[in-house]
């Protein structure tokens, strides 16, 4: 504790002095020439002051240097660097533009970032992958996805084919905050799963972090998948798309004004349901997606720039006249961008993120139409503060108002069904934060910051009270309070702590270590593996509390060959709190004592990461192995008078359980190689332990019927998982070396031996058993594997 | 959510299709444990008789086992009211006709105990077991609910769909009537009833399983609900109420729930059924009886005859 304490009036201290001593600022943002696109971490240097530092999400730099003269390098790997000389004796800004190089044509990079930046950044637990490599890569039915690709990483896993959403070093698919130009999205997948809501030629940028998570996030336990989208061209008109099996896509950008204001537009939309129409039996049967991406931006001046960007996108599933459903994103971002000084940026953001399904039948006397909801409204402050180039600090503030509308059921024409509706719910969340960057020497840098967060559960609902020591049922119900619209129901507050530190082995290694804290403040209710994007979010209340995760990790960075390969290894624990966990048979539907079905559980995650990658050359990719170890416990609550455990309160007996996406292996194999000047070839390759699942223990005979018997949850696993995918590129050749249109074909098989993977294992009665006591009394285990065969894939695409 | 949904998708997406295999897989096993089947109800007997209550004991077998379910019978099996009263159940083998030896015999698998008596309505009742090695369970106890409710049955021509209608035929129907005064647990079951040649008797079989319901959860109670089982013209049928504790309609939901469950991702983990049916020095769950003791009212709807205006 009391070194901790000094430890901090150190940096204080440290920071005073450096603020001290008199300085000029050299600052500005760096852009791709061809586009005008910011660059994300581009690196500004200064090699006679062996300084540097990397431009921010809007490709802003800042960097105070004493008086002198100096040459500043712009770089950023895949273009052309810019040198300027300067005489430093007064704050200077240099736009830059840099030039794509030769590199960019023949070899894929890696990573975007500096080629060292694993080594020297204090930021650890950190995946990027540039989007030219994703593009590259073999995709299910030639869909880019960034969220297989993530998938690909260390770390990150899925339950299986066809699941939506991901999981982050043991934590659950809800304890991501997946943000797509800062607002979040809630349901990420297409078709249940089988496609991500990103459109690969829409999105600029993305971001995850594992761990060490900086404090101006907050708000989930396990990530931050950070999206950015494009800007939109602001040299000249151009576009983009893509024709292939399942859906096709077309991205246009260009300048209103010249390097002032830009626009960019992408449609996507799979058309499955026009296949579907040919055939008179399945006419009536609809399936498809579709998004739109749209952004603009404007800059009025060096000081002050404005983005508008929006996400619309929906699924659409009919089944004849017997069921309908859709769901969908809706998201808008406002971002002023404000210069109040070249140390000090700042960027004022509002947020609208909205998810809705709804479920109908949409004739008969079963008829109803089944509506939810979730809806949030965001305003907030970052400011980047850069003092001088060992210091960054980066601190803002913000609120976000939640809307819940869990569910309401309207009966249709004829319906004998009456209608049916849970309480809306409201809350609050706020939050304040800081975060320090600091080198305290050539080899020490440290990463600090704190974020206060605040949540408030808010009217109208009412909330049922039970008796104290006894499960929340109906039984213990001792009464309700109503409470009106935005009145207060419960409040909780937390600190939130980051904490990262980076020690320099020598210019190619490095130490690191991180922890932080996070909380979450909704939960997301599903009892199933996977989620489906029926499942509704609740926010934190009287009766569920928030959860909490502290996450230790420890990394060895070491990079080869002149950056050329880069490796890692990093172990990580984390400890879970008050998560929220199902009783066995819960009953989530239209429930609206929902507590009354939920229990609270402990978690805990833990394992080693190890990853290689080559970042150049005609062979690029990487190997990344996880070992890890997820696991839940529901302990149960006491009954006082008889010192037993609630058997309803309790799973597994109260010990601790694998959870539901807990994978000991996870093998990661990814390799692209350039052929030739116009043919590359890229292979994915996955090996991993099956997930928990469990096996019945026996079975029995009840009223003439054989039921299995289940004892301990989740102590077995599907069989192991493995898959090879492969993928060819062949770039067009141009007709005229100034032609701008630029095509290329994609050719990909998924699943290249036909490996049956386990998407899962039940149990059943034989069809031919029902002859009454004992005659046949047989049981069969089946296996249900989605992609069955290898899927073939055949993807054109073009740029102008 | 269920794998349906799953096979559409596929479905709509002709360029690849899913596959299911019968496999096999090494499955662990317990020891086998006690299964109790007892199945009480305050119906009273016919013509004037007291009712007959029966308890099958069988213990439970490897999952994948081939045998027929091992019988217990030698315990000691007692029901026990609340005012005091015990009473022993008689183990008995009933008699089966055999075909090939032209004549009833006895069937040993299906042996049970037995009780004949009628239950008194608001009154609860336990069962209590002492197995020959000594191991002793007890039931917890189960009231007889009191309920004056009774559904109204009907019947409609369905045509065959992809979702709630397998064949084309008549559908049984009935709409429940519930009591507001407090939470009530149902189940629902349809029987058949049958006439048996020149002696002009008639008898009554389950035709279904049991449906579920409670004024506890829906939010669209007292709606028409169909068995899933079409009839045909001239046939006659009829629906017994079931009126259980939560306990036992929880235990019989999530077990006919497993049952369908075809375990995909989107569908809940299996859950062990915990019995009320505990073991006397027990450890822990898990060393309780499987199975249930259920006591139950019974509401019985009229009989209705499949006719085309039905």
């Amino acid at each position: 504790m009391y070194r901790g304490i000094l430890l901090w009036l150190v940096l204080i201290i440290q920071t005073s002095r450096i603020l001290a001593v008199e300085k000029h600022t050299i600052s500005g943002y760096v852009k791709d020439g061809a586009n005008g696109e910011a660059l994300i971490g581009a690196t500004i240097s200064i090699a006679e002051l062996s300084l540097g530092t990397v431009t921010n999400e809007y490709g802003f730099y800042s960097l105070s240097v004493t008086p002198g003269k100096y040459q500043v390098q712009f770089s950023f790997i895949g273009y052309t660097p810019v040198v300027k000389e300067l005489i430093l004796n007064e704050d200077r800004t240099f736009n830059i533009e840099l030039k794509s190089d030769d590199i960019q044509l023949n070899d894929v990079v890696v990573t975007a970032q500096k080629k060292d930046q694993n080594v020297k950044s204090v930021q650890m637990s950190v995946e990027k992958v540039p989007l030219p490599m994703v593009r590259k890569l073999p995709h299910f039915l030639g869909e880019v996805d960034i969220i297989k690709t993530l998938q690909m990483l260390p770390g990150v896993s899925t339950v299986g084919d066809g699941s939506s959403g991901f999981n982050v070093r043991g934590g659950g698919t809800d304890q991501n905050l997946i943000l797509l130009d800062e607002a979040p999205v809630y349901n990420s997948s297409h078709l249940f799963g089988f496609f991500s809501v990103f459109n690969g030629d829409a999105v600029k940028d993305f971001q995850l972090y594992k761990g060490g998570i900086p404090a101006q996030y907050g708000g989930r336990l396990s990530s931050v998948l950070d999206v950015r989208q494009k800007e939109g061209n602001s040299k000249r008109f151009s576009g983009s798309g893509g024709i292939g099996l399942v859906s096709s896509r077309l991205t246009l950008e260009g300048p209103i004004k010249k390097d002032k204001t830009s626009f960019m537009l992408s449609g996507r939309r799979s058309y499955a349901d026009v296949l579907l129409r040919i055939n008179p039996k399945m006419r009536d049967n609809i399936v498809y997606f579709y998004d739109l991406n749209a952004k603009i931006n404007h800059k009025f001046n060096d000081n002050n720039r404005l983005y508008i960007s929006g996400y619309f996108g929906n699924d659409v599933f009919k089944f004849g006249k017997q069921f309908d459903s859709h769901w969908g994103n809706k998201t808008a971002t406002v971002r002023w961008n404000h210069l109040f000084s070249k140390k000090l940026f700042s960027n004022f953001t509002g947020i609208y993120s909205n998810f809705d399904y709804s479920i109908s039948v949409p004739e008969g006397t079963m008829g109803f139409e089944w509506k939810s909801s979730i809806q949030n409204y965001n305003l907030k402050a970052d400011f980047s503060y850069f003092p001088n180039p060992d210091v960054k600090m980066k601190f803002g503030f913000g609120s976000i108002y939640y809307q819940f509308n869990p569910g309401k059921l309207t009966p249709v024409k004829n319906s004998v069904l009456k209608s049916s509706k849970l309480e809306k719910e409201n809350a609050l969340e706020s939050a304040a934060y800081f975060n320090m960057e600091q080198n305290l020497g050539p080899n020490l840098s440290v990463q600090y910051g704190l974020r206060a967060s605040n949540f408030t559960s808010l009217g109208e609902k009412t909330v049922y009270s039970y008796e104290a020591n006894k499960p929340k049922e109906k039984e213990s119900s001792i009464g309700s309070k109503k409470y009106n619209r935005n009145e207060v129901i419960k409040n909780y507050f937390g600190l939130e702590p980051r904490v990262a530190i980076k020690y320099s082995l020598s210019d190619v290694s490095s130490l690191k270590a991180s922890y932080n804290r996070t909380r979450q403040y909704i939960h997301r209710i599903s009892n199933t593996t996977a989620p489906t994007p029926l499942d509704i979010w609740v926010p934190a209340g009287k009766h569920i509390k928030p959860a909490k995760v502290d996450q230790f990790a420890l990394g060895y960075f070491r990079n080869f060959g002149n950056n050329t390969w880069e490796t890692s290894i990093e172990l990580f624990h984390k400890n879970f709190h008050d998560l929220v966990e199902y009783k066995y048979g819960a009953q989530l539907l239209l429930n609206s004592s929902l507590e009354t079905e939920l229990l609270t559980a402990k978690g805990r995650a833990y394992g080693m990461e190890l990853s290689i990658r080559k970042k150049e050359g005609r062979l690029t990719g990487w190997v990344a192995y996880t070992l890890s170890r997820s696991e839940k416990k529901v302990p149960g609550l006491m009954n006082a008078s008889s010192g037993e455990t609630y058997p309803s309160t309790q799973i597994n007996n109260g010990k601790y359980f694998p959870a539901d996406y807990d994978k000991t292996h996870d093998l990661k194999i990814v390799a692209n190689y350039e052929l030739s000047k116009r043919w590359s070839f890229a292979t994915n390759f996955i090996l991993m332990s099956g997930r928990p699942i469990t096996y019945p223990y026996g079975k029995y005979e009840l009223q003439g019927n054989t039921y299995a018997h289940y004892i301990n949850r989740n102590q077995h696993r599907l069989p192991t998982y493995h898959r090879l995918d492969i993928s060819f590129t062949y770039q067009c050749k141009k007709k005229k070396k100034d032609q701008r249109w630029q095509a290329s074909w994609n050719f990909g098989i998924t699943n290249l031996y036909s490996r049956h993977n386990a998407y899962s294992v039940y149990f059943k009665e034989s069809d031919n058993n029902w002859n009454g006591y004992n005659k046949g009394n047989k049981m069969e285990a089946w296996q249900f594997s989605i992609i069955g065969r290898p899927v073939p894939t055949i993807t054109y695409n073009f740029k102008f | 959510m269920n794998k349906n949904y799953i096979y559409i998708v596929l479905l709509c997406l002709p360029w690849f299709y899913a596959c299911e295999k019968q496999i096999t897989v090494d499955v662990p096993t317990s020891s086998p444990k006690l299964v109790v089947d007892g199945w009480f109800s305050a119906e009273p007997g016919e013509n004037g008789q007291e009712r007959t209550h029966m308890v099958r004991l069988t213990t439970s077998l490897p999952y994948f086992s081939s045998d027929k379910f091992p019988v217990v019978d030698k315990a000691i099996v007692e029901l026990k009211d609340d005012k005091g009263n015990t009473y022993n159940l008689k183990f008995d083998i009933p008699m089966e006709w055999d075909a090939n030896q032209n004549k009833e015999v006895p069937n040993p698998q299906k042996g049970r105990y037995i009780l004949k008596k009628n239950l008194e309505i608001g009154i609860s009742y336990k069962l209590c077991i002492a197995l020959e090695d000594e191991t002793k369970y007890e039931s917890e106890p189960q009231m007889v609910i009191p309920y004056n409710q009774t559904p109204r049955i009907f019947s409609e021509y369905k045509e065959a769909d992809d979702v709630s209608y397998d064949d084309d035929g008549y559908y049984i129907g009935f709409e429940p009537k519930f009591e507001r005064d407090k939470d009530y647990y149902f189940l629902w079951q349809l029987y058949r009833q049958d006439q048996t040649g020149d002696e002009d008797l008639t008898y009554s079989y389950a035709y279904s399983g049991y449906l579920f319901g409670s004024n506890a959860y829906t939010s669209v109670d007292e709606s028409q609900t169909y068995f899933d089982e079409a009839t045909n013209l001239g046939e006659s049928y009829f629906i017994k109420q079931y009126v259980v504790s939560k306990e036992i309609y929880d235990y019989m939901r999530l077990a006919e729930e497993q049952r369908d469950n075809e375990g995909t991702q989107f569908s809940p983990p299996p859950a062990p059924l915990r019995s009320n049916i505990k073991r006397i020095g027990g450890s822990n769950l898990d060393d309780d009886a499987l199975g249930l003791f259920v006591v139950s009212s019974v509401q019985k709807t009229e009989i209705i005859t499949i006719k085309e205006s039905n």
